[in-house]
């Protein structure tokens, strides 16, 4: 196994294997990471090879397919819970 | 006024790189992987992309982690080696690469708009080879979207490419319908993760089966090594039974289970409850991605044995757009092994259609018929459910981008819509992020219940971004100078 | 709700030719002018030309002479909208024309000057004030023009709830039910022959088939001077709601027919909708039928002009595009009225701006058709209708 890196999510600092999908990191902390934009009911990945864009977040601030995205070092990660107690947006 | 709009641009500095070849592949799959290799082995110029990070498409998908059990599987390996052999013969490949816009000018030549890793690219191709491949065709049913809920290839993926470990507590419980269950419930046992039950509509009777392995007895090793790894995971396995409610408020907590009975529908009387799950990946077969050859213009038919809707190809994988070549799962479903052969001949066809010397693979011709025979007796053994197979409750999401409920689309039915397009714009179902590809299945079911037939309901033409694409690559690809001509 | 006939009758009243938003609004219109109104779609409801509008319902920048109509053609929006709920996300945001040089401030000041000394609530915006009313338009403009009255409406929901109506009126309608040809007996038009062979008699029949007018009409020797022009639209990804308050657009030179436009709105859903075109080309009679991709020159335009008065969208996801042929007529007005053999009408002429027209078109083809004065506008815009929208304007092009 690889050396840890450190990525934010959600604010928060923490250490996982680099190179790996950004789902499996969610998945492991809770997997409903979005909402819904009409009836904000909670998501998450659904077909995981990039079509459905039920498990998007911000990624360094950019609108991201988590199941298409890796984990880098020092990538700061959002999602809908972060946002929402920022104020808003939708993904 | 319409002076000084030509006089500014949003980033001058954003121009695609321009990349020229005699083919270009879409899709790193068996069958690109295998057209990439036939084209380039006649001298063709060969860029092969792909969406994901690396080659291998969903059959061949390669680890992420060094300690991945899976890194040294026949299909992995499988993929390794014939990417390390197109990087040889000169073949550019370029992954986390998803085309966005495509078009054939009137020189007869083509145009790839690609997103690149932030990055805009624009292909030259005299001829393009269409290898999309096959997604997911989810069907609703009740408590679908409750996150936890995922695409049995999406389970697939995840043991694969990930840790190992699907990551939500509780059990796991796989379900649909169809072989690729079994290949799932293997890749819970080579990863070591739990899996907790099977839960599968049909299992065919040992005549069935025997019928497929005498007609095709080379295949019986394999299925007999699935059987034997589906045993292994000791997964409780349901026969005849589907999953008639995932439970839950915010996310998954249970999923409800009934037997079916000789209609074909569910048995509530006799449904159960599965407690503490933690994740329903749920499969009831796939349909082919043909947003690309939509696109271009190609003919396509539909065959629910096929999957769908899928791009019509002559035995040289010509469609019906010259120039344009389909292969693997976009020509309809059948696994790894036509994909293989239809690249192959695609490859060499696409080849010879520029002028290089390539003559046709008969041997690849007569054992592509022979692969999709057993694809096709296979494909019988589990039809995919075309029809909702239970009354969805009016409530219950079919678009999950526009939250558009089934009683808002049968509402539209009601007031006249009678085909896909027309559901789409009564009800904005098909027009979020997914573009209806996941709606797609759910649609056409409901638009069936009212008596609309696949066929008459038709599909929604793929028009530019074939993806959701940020507005600075697409301006940087469009602003080429290299369309409308 | 009753069930729909599978198969249309023998006889109609009225027979109209095209189901987008003209059609249906016209079948409004003439059942509830007691008409027995049978309408015949080609393909589905709406789907065409129809299915591409922005729906914008304005008087704004639509010119003098057409005023007064345009007013009662959002008022009859307005009242449709309070009277059957709002289905159709009736939405009087107002619109901004932003104005980005020398040009174009003579423009909006005189689109200002002329509509408010018709009792128009428009006027011209500073920067300043102009960022009060939307705050995300940060481009260099020089100022805008405002009309708070202009609204929109959801196209597909719309063009739906006429059907809904124009049906619990009593009319009949029919999709995937093309039209082959026009009958006519003693010089005078009888109705229509559909594609499969069935006959339909009317007294009276109204192409309203937008740029496929042309082509029904033709074999029976009519010739209706409409050339189909392309327009297309990028629609990018759900944005926070607010993002873009109001319709903006352009500030159009005066007069022309075949300028530039820009029109930039958020739906009510959060997609951002917006094109630029510098130049529109016709598109041919071909190109019509096809499913064209939008241009690339359009793509960049759109994106630059986006970008340009909302910088914050640099990072926006196209999500789609479509493409839509609008009727353009040689004035660029609706041809609504009589054509030349007995029996035989048209409505068709959109020139990019229909929708708005739709509900005081159709009932001023009602009144016209019924020859009853209650079902149709009011007498002194009945006599502007006539002015503006008789096909006959065209007749000596058309001999």
């Amino acid at each position: 196994m690889s050396q840890p890196i450190r990525i934010t999510l959600d604010g928060d600092e923490i250490e996982v294997a680099p190179d790996l999908p950004l789902t499996s990191i969610l998945m492991e902390r809770a997997p409903g990471w979005r909402e819904s934009p009409r009836l904000q009911a909670r998501r998450g990945m659904f077909c995981g090879m990039g079509l459905c864009f039920e498990c998007v977040v911000e990624v360094d601030g950019q609108w991201t397919r988590a199941c298409m995205e890796r984990s880098r070092s020092g990538m700061e990660i959002r999602t809908a819970d972060q946002r929402r107690s920022a104020g808003g947006g939708h993904v | 006024m319409s002076e000084p709009q030509t006089h500014f641009r949003t980033d001058e500095g954003a121009v695609a790189q321009i990349l020229d070849c005699d083919i270009a592949i879409v899709g790193a799959g068996p069958a690109g992987l295998a057209a990439g290799e036939a084209a380039a082995g006649t001298g063709a110029r060969v860029i092969l992309l792909d969406t994901f990070a690396a080659p291998g498409g969903q059959y061949s998908m390669q680890p992420t982690q060094g300690d991945s059990p899976f890194t040294d599987t026949p299909a992995v390996r499988l993929a390794r080696e014939a990417t390390a052999r197109l990087a040889a013969r000169g073949v550019q490949i370029l992954t986390r690469a998803e085309v966005f816009h495509a078009a054939k000018r009137q020189d007869g030549s083509f145009r790839l708009a690609v997103s690149q890793q932030g990055a805009a690219r624009v292909i030259r191709a005299g001829a393009v080879i269409a290898a999309t491949g096959a997604m997911e065709r989810p069907l609703p049913f009740p408590g679908w979207t409750l996150p936890g809920v995922i695409g049995a290839g999406a389970a697939q993926r995840l043991l694969k490419t990930g840790t190992g470990s699907l990551g939500p507590q509780g059990k796991t419980v796989l379900a649909g319908s169809g072989p690729f269950l079994f290949a799932v419930a293997q890749t819970f046992a080579k990863a070591g993760a739990p899996l907790d039950h099977l839960v599968e509509m049909r299992r065919p009777g040992v005549r069935e089966a025997l019928g497929l392995f005498l007609a095709h007895p080379s295949r019986l090793p394999e299925a007999l090594r699935l059987m034997a790894d589906l045993k292994a995971s000791r997964a409780r396995r349901h026969s005849g039974h589907m999953v008639t409610r995932a439970l839950g408020t915010t996310c998954l907590e249970a999923v409800e289970i009934a037997p079916l009975g000789p209609d074909g529908q569910p048995g509530m009387a006799a449904a159960r409850v599965l407690d503490g799950v933690g994740t329903l990946a749920i499969g009831y077969g796939f349909q082919p991605v043909v947003d690309l050859t939509t696109q271009l213009g190609a003919d396509h038919g539909h065959d629910p044995a096929l999957g769908g809707f899928y791009c019509q190809t002559g035995a040289d994988g010509g469609t019906s757009l010259a120039g344009l070549y389909a292969a693997g799962e976009t020509c309809g479903l059948g696994g790894a092994n036509p994909a293989r052969l239809s690249g192959r001949i695609a490859g060499l066809s696409a080849a010879r259609g520029l002028g290089f010397a390539a003559a046709p693979d008969e041997t690849a011709i007569k054992a592509l018929r022979r692969a999709r025979d057993f694809a096709a007796r296979l494909a019988a053994l589990w039809p995919a459910p075309q029809r909702l197979p239970l009354s969805l409750p009016p409530d219950e999401l079919i678009c999950r981008c526009e939250d558009v409920r089934v009683t808002d689309i049968r509402a539209a039915i009601q007031d006249g819509a009678r085909e896909a397009m027309a559901v789409k714009l009564w009800t904005r179902a098909g027009m979020g992020p997914c573009q209806g590809r996941i709606c797609g299945a759910g649609l056409s079911a409901v638009l069936e219940e009212a008596g609309v037939t696949a066929i008459a309901a038709g599909y929604n033409r793929a028009h530019l971004p074939l993806r959701p694409t940020p507005i600075g690559i697409v301006r940087a690809a469009m602003a080429s100078g290299e369309w409308d001509i | 709700m009753q069930r729909q006939q599978v198969q249309p009758p023998g006889e109609a009243g009225v027979i109209i030719l095209g189901g987008g938003v003209i059609g249906l609004s016209l079948a409004l219109a003439l059942a509830e002018a007691g008409l027995r109104p049978l309408l015949i779609e080609a393909r589905s409801f709406g789907g065409a030309v129809t299915a591409g509008s922005l729906a914008g319902i304005g008087v704004h920048m639509h010119g003098m002479a057409e005023f007064h109509l345009m007013t009662e053609a959002c008022r009859l929006w307005r009242d449709l909208a309070a009277k059957v709920g709002n289905p159709f996300e009736y939405n009087p945001q107002g619109q901004i024309g932003f104005i980005l040089d020398q040009e174009g401030m003579e423009s909006g000041e005189a689109w200002v000057a002329e509509e408010s000394a018709l009792g128009a609530p428009c006027r011209l915006l500073t920067p300043a004030q102009l960022r009060e009313i939307e705050p995300g338009l940060t481009g260099p403009v020089l100022g805008a023009t405002w009309a708070p009255d202009s609204a929109t409406v959801n196209p597909f929901f719309a063009a739906r709830t006429l059907l809904r109506l124009a049906r619990e009126a009593g009319a009949l309608a029919f999709e995937h039910c093309p039209a082959a040809a026009l009958l006519s007996q003693g010089g005078r038009i009888t109705g229509v022959r559909l594609a499969n062979g069935q006959e339909i008699r009317a007294d009276h029949t109204i192409l309203a088939a937008g740029p496929w007018s042309q082509e029904i009409a033709a074999p029976a020797g009519v010739m209706v001077p409409l050339r189909p022009r392309q327009a297309q639209c990028l629609v990018g990804l759900r944005q926070p709601p607010g993002t873009i308050r109001h319709v903006v657009s352009a500030v159009e030179r005066r007069g022309g027919v075949d300028a530039g436009y820009t029109q930039i709105q958020q739906s009510v859903n959060g997609q951002i909708l917006f094109n630029t075109v510098i130049t529109p080309v016709d598109s041919g009679a071909a190109g019509r039928d096809r499913i064209n991709e939008v241009p690339a020159s359009f793509v960049t335009s759109s994106i630059d002009m986006l970008v340009r008065l909302f910088p914050a969208l640099a990072d926006l996801v196209l999500l789609r595009s479509w493409v839509r042929f609008e009727a353009v007529s040689p004035d660029a007005r609706f041809m609504a009225g009589r054509l030349a053999p007995e029996g035989l009408w048209i409505c068709a002429g959109d020139n990019g701006s229909g929708y708005c027209r739709a509900l005081m078109l159709g009932r001023y083809l009602a009144g016209e058709i019924s020859g009853n004065s209650r079902a149709g506008l009011a007498p002194d815009l009945v006599a502007q209708a006539r002015a503006l929208y008789a096909p006959a304007r065209f007749s000596q092009q058309a001999a």
